[in-house]
């Protein structure tokens, strides 16, 4: 049932720095399928034309973790925030926020560097990276420390343009597409698949992270604020899923299987961005998706990290958001998020995300026992 | 203060407008030469001559475009010495042709400059590649706008005039990459030569030799071949027809080369049926034709038959080759969990004994 809230100025979610729940849901759909998307195309291009099974495998690995963030939602009134502090106690949630935090702001200088790199690809190779990174990451920071809903908004609107954009996409490219060209089905082998399911799964797992960070409240029209249900959480993890899935699967259509020697971020980006450097009219709304996502997700990254940081030290959310913007822009400018290193940190930040809500689950089942 | 960092900040994103970036300063290399002789690597570009007056009466069109070349024992060297020799920036992002000598794609120099190329090198991926049987230099020397006033519109346009009646493929550098990066494609490039009097050679469909004349020295016909890592082979103008249909790319092609006076269409898609064993691969493949005869009363039966006798060649000149350039190897990539299951199989080999029969479904119109 509808509540309606009257809304005063300190009330005032774009105030108070929180997102509610569709803008939230949009962002975390933006930023999860385009960081699947660009770990498996551009970062592990070892997997070939068999990435979208590594999707699949990275899915079913992260799938305790949804399922443990559903539960404790279930248990406590669609508030996992509720759930994690009853499971760990106050400062265990905080401390469990710190770390988050602090990989998030990680994963924004990863992103930020992503930006910079495909700048540089694009066009301008020439320009030096301070002057590609500094205003691409300040850009990022102010939409972030302006509220949440305002960068959750674009990604409302920005998925309707998608829609229309890809349309455009397969309308141009349906004669190059060729069905053979996801075969065979395990391309370079389980294992190989199964390494970047692991690096997949981080991606997923910061499903629940978004969920730890909304306000629990959709709004609907005039204000009317109504309480979001458990499901939702398992709905956007399949909504991520299905749309990865189909996503890559279709891009292993466009683009014969290839024995790469060179791993390197420009090969992948040839062929995504330009076919091999072979100018199309596809490449227009091709290019328009990319920087336009890439921009959303590490706005996604840097809001997450600023309001977690904000939960685990009770300071200002911008302030937050701004200083760790900055700490990622810096990481950035040091080249220390390059593609290697940040492919093992999520093979490692992975595993760790998704046992802590395990983990929070199992506490939160004990202590009621107990 | 927001007003201050929204003035501010469009600045960063003016720097592309350096000097470095106008137009004057830059040399937009329309074609580039690759030849390898003796050692050495000679790289060559033709790039229009920017502000020279437009030609007199008489004198070439070409005169407005400048060529110039740089020879070293590795492309990276000459490419410098190139760049640093020419009076302005030079600029491969508009390039419509990478010519290959014959002697070059041969060797095995080939794999690794095309490598570095598209490593290193900000060229674009939609330039043409052509191979030609005497120097790239000669080639680009001798290359002359004729439809348009421009090189960079005659050359796509002629290229793809050619491939059109299928007498060669159409080839960008960034296929080239692909196709000899890529686990189940043989590449073809078209193949080109200029005609000079000492040329004697029999074959009518191969350039060089063509019975004709004209102003163009340069005639385009035929396709090179590529295994992994160099050139390997060569087909004439008529096998590159008859490899359009069997690769199933072909729609319609109007000056068939064959001894007989017709025109050829596909009706319907290839159908490619494969059995594989352990040890044995058994490919049937049936083209649906559509033939019109240009003479009346021509025989379909005998131009089926010759068809499916020269189609036969093809595919025999491709197993010596050891080439495999009709995408079967994609479909035989189905039946294989992985791609070291596919590689064990060895598919090259076993495509080179394989039982192929080509059946022709024809409709005959006159």
């Amino acid at each position: 049932m509808g509540v309606r809230w009257a809304l005063t100025k300190n009330q005032n979610t774009e105030e108070n720095e929180e997102i509610t729940h569709f803008p939230m849901c949009a962002l975390t759909l933006v930023a999860v399928i385009t960081r699947i998307f660009y770990l498996i195309v551009i970062d592990t291009p070892e997997t070939e034309n068999s990435g979208w099974l590594s999707v699949l495998f990275g899915a079913a690995l992260s799938l305790p973790a949804v399922i443990s963030a559903y539960f404790l939602m279930k248990k406590n009134d669609s508030s996992l925030e509720t759930g994690a502090c009853k499971a760990i106690g106050k400062a265990g949630f905080r401390f469990l926020c710190l770390v988050i935090s602090l990989a998030l702001t990680y994963e924004t200088s990863a992103l930020f560097t992503i930006l910079t790199s495909s700048g540089a690809y694009a066009t301008l190779y020439n320009t030096h990276k301070l002057l590609l990174l500094v205003p691409t990451s300040l850009a990022v920071i102010y939409a972030c420390t302006k509220g949440g809903n305002g960068i959750g908004g674009a990604a409302e609107v920005w998925i309707r343009i998608y829609i229309i954009l890809y349309a455009v996409i397969l309308f141009l490219e349906y004669n190059t597409m060729n069905a053979s060209n996801i075969f065979p089905i395990f391309g370079p082998g389980a294992r190989s698949l199964l390494k970047s399911a692991v690096s997949v799964m981080m991606y997923y797992c910061l499903i629940p992270v978004s969920f730890l960070i909304e306000s629990g409240y959709s709004v609907k029209g005039r204000g009317i604020h109504k309480r979001i249900k458990p499901e939702s959480i398992l709905l956007v993890f399949l909504l991520c899923v299905l749309i990865t899935t189909a996503l890559l699967v279709i891009h292993s259509m466009m683009y014969p299987s290839l024995t790469l020697t060179s791993i390197k971020r420009s090969a992948g980006m040839d062929l995504m961005l330009s076919n091999g450097r072979s100018n199309r009219t596809v490449q227009l709304p091709i290019l328009i998706i990319w920087f336009s996502s890439l921009a959303l997700s590490s706005g996604y990254m840097l809001f997450c990290a600023g309001r977690l940081m904000n939960k685990a030290l009770s300071e200002s959310g911008r302030k937050c958001m701004f200083l760790l913007g900055m700490v990622s822009m810096v990481i950035a400018l040091f080249r220390l998020s390059g593609q290697e290193r940040a492919v093992r940190f999520s093979a490692c930040f992975g595993p760790f995300l998704s046992s802590a809500f395990f983990l929070l689950a199992f506490f939160y089942i004990v202590r009621k026992k107990g | 203060m927001k007003r201050l960092f929204c003035l501010v900040l469009p600045l960063f994103l003016l720097s592309g407008c350096a000097q470095s970036y106008r137009i004057e300063n830059q040399a937009h290399a329309i074609s580039m030469g690759i030849d390898w002789h003796n050692g050495s690597m000679i790289v060559s570009v033709q790039a229009p001559n920017l502000g020279a007056p437009a030609g007199k009466k008489g004198e070439s069109e070409s005169s407005s475009y400048q060529i110039y070349s740089a020879r070293a024992e590795n492309f990276e060297t000459a490419y410098n010495i190139l760049q640093s020799t020419l009076p302005q920036q030079l600029n491969l992002t508009h390039l419509k042709t990478i010519v290959f000598s014959e002697e070059f794609a041969r060797s095995d120099q080939f794999i690794r400059t095309i490598e570095t190329f598209m490593d290193v090198f900000l060229v674009t991926g939609s330039a043409s590649v052509i191979v030609t049987e005497k120097t790239a230099q000669t080639l680009i020397e001798n290359q002359k706008p004729h439809i348009g006033i421009r090189l960079s519109i005659t050359i796509p346009s002629m290229l793809s005039y050619h491939a059109d009646n299928g007498y060669i493929p159409i080839t960008t550098l960034s296929a080239l990459y692909t196709g000899l990066k890529g686990r189940y494609s043989t590449v073809l490039c078209p193949l080109a030569d200029t005609a000079t009097d000492s040329d004697i050679k029999n074959d009518p469909f191969m350039p060089g030799s063509i019975p004709r004349e004209g102003d163009n020295k340069n005639e385009y016909m035929g396709a090179c071949v590529f295994d992994r890592e160099k050139m390997v082979g060569i087909l004439n103008g008529y096998e590159m027809q008859l490899c359009y249909f069997l690769m199933g790319e072909s729609n319609r092609i109007a000056d068939f080369a064959s001894p007989f006076a017709m025109r050829v269409s596909t009706r319907k898609k290839r159908d490619v049926k494969m059995e594989i064993t352990q040890d044995q691969v058994n490919i049937r493949i049936t083209l649906y034709l559509d033939i019109a005869t240009l003479e009346d009363g021509a025989d379909l039966s005998a131009i089926e038959k010759r068809l499916v006798i020269d189609f036969e060649k093809v595919m025999d000149k491709c197993k010596d080759m050891s080439v495999e350039p009709f995408g079967f190897a994609r479909c035989a990539a189905r039946q294989f969990k992985d791609n070291r299951a596919f590689e064990d199989f060895d598919w090259l080999q076993k495509f080179k004994e394989a039982n192929v029969e080509i059946r022709l479904r024809v409709n005959g119109e006159s």
